[in-house]
């Protein structure tokens, strides 16, 4: 294209090049050929019907239901409220600490990084998680992610995952674990962390008098906190004892808070509200992956799509096969277990280690 | 029949309310201060985050948390559910056999539901999150799926049922005139399932959930409805024992203190039995770890003591109550029949509160066990609540009590 600009001569004045003359002019007649088609338009219109996006998709561009608008307008609101009382707490800090200390610039950074987002379902996704069993070292490294990621309030310990320490040689029934283990690794116990598992047939929506949890197309199960009344019938309803209540007002400092919110996620939540994991919809809807998967240091969760054959998730159901805590139950939980390839055994046992690996070999 | 004389029956109803002994005016006004104390508990100190938005406060207050989900509320919007389904009994009794001595009290046992469903009502009320939201939500988005939702229908419905019954009642009684059989034959076509169904529905909110092993049986319901015609009928004897006393004139025949005896010793055997039929599944075959750890909580009280004590008060007065019953030489006097149904109503307290309600939380459902203990504020609670309900049976029962008066027991009239 160097050819074709407008060279400058040293007096000043403008001299159009001779090439790019001609390819005007080459422009011209196929503007003159072009047109043709055009005048014809009217004629062709009537074999021809304009269709719009939204007829070849089967939804609305907004999202799949029409109601995601109002989710959405609800989203822009509770941002602003959260912005308002973000900035109230951030000048509470700052007048306590400095104007210069950290904890101030922290605050106000924060408030401005505030979004609250409604980002439907995608269509055709199916989200599991599994968690291999023979990797798990039990450090709770993800129920610390997920207290951060997920702006749990901090005055009630509310935790979603709950790791459950079991003996590894004698392993009879969830009720002989042991809950508050204080130490960890050992060899001779096995850890399973257990939280939400997002069942095709979650009995707490069935019994939910006000239809305030429910589950999206993605195979989140989800609480609208701004519907919730407190009855706490799904927590009794739930066999995993996934759902967490706020019995007291929740407390979240703005320093550690996630900006980073999703309207039927991680919005600091109310008083007397039930809450649980939502397989950190925030980030996953937006084709990320939950926060106890990419924190987890031994890499014993997989996280994925179902219906994509490339997800690693069927790449563990191809290779390891999928197991489910408490199938008697009936409710098809879409958060599997499995006993992926054996981990390094201790030195002194390295004779047993084919007994010590779990169900790798398939 | 004009509007006139339904407007009087309204008025007398409640200017009844304001009339009264010196005694009356005492039990009324102390009754009123727990209330108000109760409501004040409620409002301002466990709602206070909801009601007045103030930091301190919340259902943390309770002795419930994230393993016993519910508590002290529920296990008696249980028991008191039961009281109500009873009431109907005794309409039964009286207008389907045409029994003229229960028609002289059949008032009695709707005024008792009209009040057992208020303190039910209140119960869920005081244990929910966010009340006011409910209000609003309940009749707008109902899950029909959801057991609470048909809970909350058949309750409501058969609250409106018994209000009527008492209006009309005390209606017609007070002009001396018989209750019309075209309004009863309807109304007790109606009623009478939802006397059953009001206990059935409640017990259906659990029995069906895989998660509490205790719960998740078909006895459940059975269970809940049979020794709920044990305590409602108990309660009524003793109600009716006291008016007797205390209201001058006011009479009721032997006949009705025998054969309600009958149905009492009946209802607890039955309880009993399915007390049996369950510690046998418990303790001979059960394999299900859970169930099994679950019922052991009950019938040993590992981690809770004082719940094998209610559970063991509940086998022993009730076993007491119906030996007792099997002698001939009780049934010759109104006060032992009534020390019997005071022996049936206690052992029904104890079976059919905690004793019901917390094994599906100890251990939960993952094995945790965090023992449950019932903090002051839910005893000021709930007893605030007892106290509206036994404010509403007073109120109520004057002028049934005077209304059927003036029908049955005319002066100078041999009863």
């Amino acid at each position: 294209m160097a050819e074709l600009s407008v060279n400058r001569r040293n007096n000043g004045e403008k001299e159009v090049d001779v090439k790019r003359r001609e390819v005007l002019k080459l422009m011209a007649a196929g503007a003159a050929i072009t047109s043709i088609p055009l005048v014809e338009k009217d004629k062709l219109m009537k074999v021809l019907k304009p269709v719009k996006l939204e007829g070849i998709l089967g939804y609305p561009l907004g999202g799949p239901s029409t109601s995601q608008s109002a989710l959405e307008k609800r989203a822009k609101k509770k941002e602003a409220e959260l912005k308002r009382w973000c900035q109230k707490e951030a000048k509470r800090i700052c007048e306590e600490y400095g104007e210069a200390s950290e904890d101030c610039k922290l605050a106000k950074q924060k408030c401005e990084l505030i979004t609250v987002k409604a980002t439907p379902p995608k269509k055709g996704t199916r989200f599991a998680m599994a968690l291999d069993l023979n990797k798990c070292i039990g450090c709770r490294r993800c129920v610390y992610a997920c207290v951060m990621e997920n702006n749990q309030a901090r005055n009630l310990h509310i935790e979603w995952i709950r790791v459950v320490e079991a003996r590894r040689d004698e392993f009879q029934d969830l009720l002989d674990t042991e809950w508050y283990y204080k130490e960890g690794p050992k060899k001779d116990k096995v850890y399973i962390p257990i939280a939400c598992m997002h069942c095709e047939n979650p009995p707490c929506v069935m019994v939910c008098p006000v239809r305030a949890t429910f589950k999206e197309p993605d195979g989140i199960v989800v609480v609208d906190y701004d519907r919730c009344i407190g009855c706490r019938y799904c927590a009794v309803a739930c066999p995993y004892g996934a759902r967490r209540f706020n019995w007291k007002k929740p407390y979240i400092p703005v320093q550690e808070l996630n900006p980073n919110m999703h309207i039927l996620g991680n919005i600091p939540r109310q008083v007397h509200v039930m809450e649980k994991c939502t397989w950190c919809i925030q980030r996953t809807r937006d084709g990320g992956v939950p926060a106890c998967v990419e924190v987890c240091p031994v890499g014993a969760r997989v996280f994925g799509d179902l219906n994509d054959p490339e997800s690693p998730i069927r790449r563990i159901a191809e290779e390891y096969g999928l197991f489910v805590l408490k199938p008697e139950a009936g409710t098809k939980p879409r958060f599997f277990y499995f006993f992926g390839p054996a981990r390094t055994p201790p030195k002194e046992e390295i004779g047993e280690a084919k007994e010590q690996a779990g169900g790798g070999s398939k | 029949m004009s509007w006139k004389e339904w407007w009087d029956t309204l008025v007398i109803i409640i200017k009844e309310g304001f009339k009264g002994s010196r005694r009356y005016y005492l039990a009324m006004t102390g009754l009123t201060l727990l209330a108000i104390y109760g409501l004040y508990l409620w409002i301002a100190i466990q709602h206070a985050p909801v009601f007045l938005g103030k930091d301190y406060g919340g259902l943390a207050l309770t002795g419930m948390n994230d393993s016993v989900i519910w508590g002290l509320y529920i296990s008696f919007f249980i028991f008191w559910v039961g009281v109500a389904a009873a009431g109907i009994a005794f309409s039964i009794a009286a207008y389907v056999f045409q029994n003229k001595e229960f028609m002289k009290i059949a008032v009695m046992g709707e005024v008792q539901a009209v009040a057992a469903l208020i303190i039910v009502l209140l119960l869920i009320v005081v244990d929910l999150g966010r009340p006011i939201r409910a209000m609003f939500e309940m009749p707008f988005l109902p899950n029909i799926r959801s057991m609470l939702d048909w809970d909350f229908i058949v309750i409501s419905t058969y609250l409106v049922l018994n209000l009527i019954a008492v209006y009309v009642t005390v209606h017609y009684y007070r002009q001396d005139k018989p209750i019309p059989r075209r309004f009863l034959v309807p109304f007790m076509v109606i009623a009478a399932p939802f006397a059953i169904g009001i206990h059935t529905v409640t017990a259906f909110i659990s029995q069906a959930l895989t998660a509490r092993p205790a719960w998740n049986s078909p006895l459940l319901a059975p269970r809940y409805v049979a020794t709920a015609f044990a305590a409602g009928p108990a309660a009524l004897l003793i109600a009716l024992y006291l008016a007797e006393k205390y209201i001058e004139g006011f009479h009721v025949s032997m006949e009705v203190y025998k054969k309600t005896l009958y149905l009492i010793a009946g209802a607890t055997v039955v309880g009993l039995y399915f007390t049996l039929s369950e510690a046998h599944e418990a303790f001979w075959y059960t394999t299900e770890p859970l169930k099994w750890a679950q019922l052991k909580e009950v019938f040993y009280g590992l981690h809770v003591p004082y719940l094998a004590v209610l559970q063991w008060l509940w086998i022993g007065l009730g076993a007491a109550a119906v030996i007792l019953s099997l002698i001939p030489v009780t049934h010759r006097s109104k006060g032992m029949i009534v020390f019997i149904a005071s022996l049936v109503f206690v052992a029904v307290v104890a079976e059919k509160t905690l004793t019901v309600l917390l094994p599906a939380f100890i251990p939960g459902s993952l094995g945790e066990i965090r023992p449950y203990h019932p903090t002051p504020i839910e005893y000021g609670i709930t007893i605030g609540v007892h106290a509206i309900g036994l404010l509403i049976y007073l109120w109520l029962a004057k002028p049934a009590i005077k209304a059927v008066m003036t029908h049955y027991f005319k002066p100078g009239a041999k009863h």
